[in-house]
């Protein structure tokens, strides 16, 4: 599965969106946009990438850059995933 | 069964700032102390989700032969990667009201002496010192013959399997002279993170095989 891809099923679980996730394409914002992004979900989701991938993300990587879009955030995985 | 709120949550006394890890470990064993006199004989199993599967252990390894049996749903493993965690939530609501803060200032302000508030939670240094100070492979490695049942979920979708932090503590346990341990990974939803109230069925369902 592609990151991507993977980034939205893990937003659709943690978020509790449904179908909703799936319907989400890079340019999706989210922090800001969607409601139950709130910053409990951001922690959540967080958490969630982590032990789905094996990273680990620092404090100072919590940025609301970040967490704009659904492409925003496949693209910081995939960085951490290379790095 | 008796499911205890721990001091200073839920309907317990006293305020969260007041509660410390010694206080729940206290209160867990009183709780043991509780059942075993209202049903003499009887085997007292100690059942923990998350922090609490830490507390279960916690308490077994202060008397290592007293516990036949413990459940543990989803343990944390090291209690000063849960510390971080819980500090990320103020973190990240630092970052929603366009501010920043980072979990290691939040923890220098706790080393010395102050109360942080994280998620409306008055979180005092001294509950994060024992909290910071536990690890699951330690607490088990001490528990000879104690059977030790760990379940996991895993995201509906996904290949059950238990986490890789999971696996690590499990492959570090002594082959012999250690707990017996039997581990599964059941699909279901993280309920405990999420708001609403959320059923995790095959959870209940392997609970009820092991128990049955």
């Amino acid at each position: 599965m592609a990151v991507i891809d993977e980034v939205k099923q893990v937003l659709g679980e943690t978020l509790q969106l449904g179908a909703r996730a799936d319907g989400f394409s890079e340019e999706t914002k989210l922090f800001g946009a969607v409601a139950e992004f709130d910053s409990m979900a951001v922690v959540t989701v967080v958490t969630a990438l982590e032990e789905r991938f094996g990273i680990y993300v620092e404090d100072d990587e919590i940025e609301a850059e970040v967490f704009a879009t659904v492409g925003s955030l496949a693209d910081f995985v995939n960085q951490k995933l290379t790095s | 069964m008796l499911l205890l709120d721990p001091f200073g949550t839920g309907d317990s006394a006293g305020s969260f700032h007041e509660a410390r890890w010694e206080i729940w470990l206290a209160d867990a064993g009183r709780g043991a102390d509780w059942l075993a006199e209202r049903w003499p004989g009887r085997p007292v199993s100690l059942w923990g989700l998350r922090l609490g599967a830490l507390l279960a252990c916690s308490l077994a390894a202060t008397a290592p032969r007293r516990f036949a049996r413990l459940l543990l749903w989803q343990p944390v493993v090291r209690g000063d990667q849960f510390v971080t965690q819980f500090l990320r939530l103020r973190v990240a609501a630092a970052m929603a009201a366009g501010e920043k803060e980072s979990g290691q200032d939040l923890k220098a302000r706790l080393a010395e002496g102050e109360i942080l508030e994280v998620a409306g939670y008055e979180l005092a240094p001294e509950l994060v010192a024992g909290i910071e100070a536990l690890r699951l492979e330690g607490l088990l490695a001490g528990l000879p013959g104690c059977r030790v049942d760990w379940l996991e979920l895993s995201s509906p979708g996904s290949e059950s399997a238990l986490s890789p932090a999971s696996r690590r503590v499990l492959e570090s346990l002594p082959a012999e002279g250690g707990p017996e341990v039997t581990s599964q990974a059941v699909s279901g939803e993280p309920f405990w993170t999420i708001q609403e109230i959320t059923l995790a069925p095959a959870l209940l369902d392997a609970t009820d095989a092991l128990f049955a």
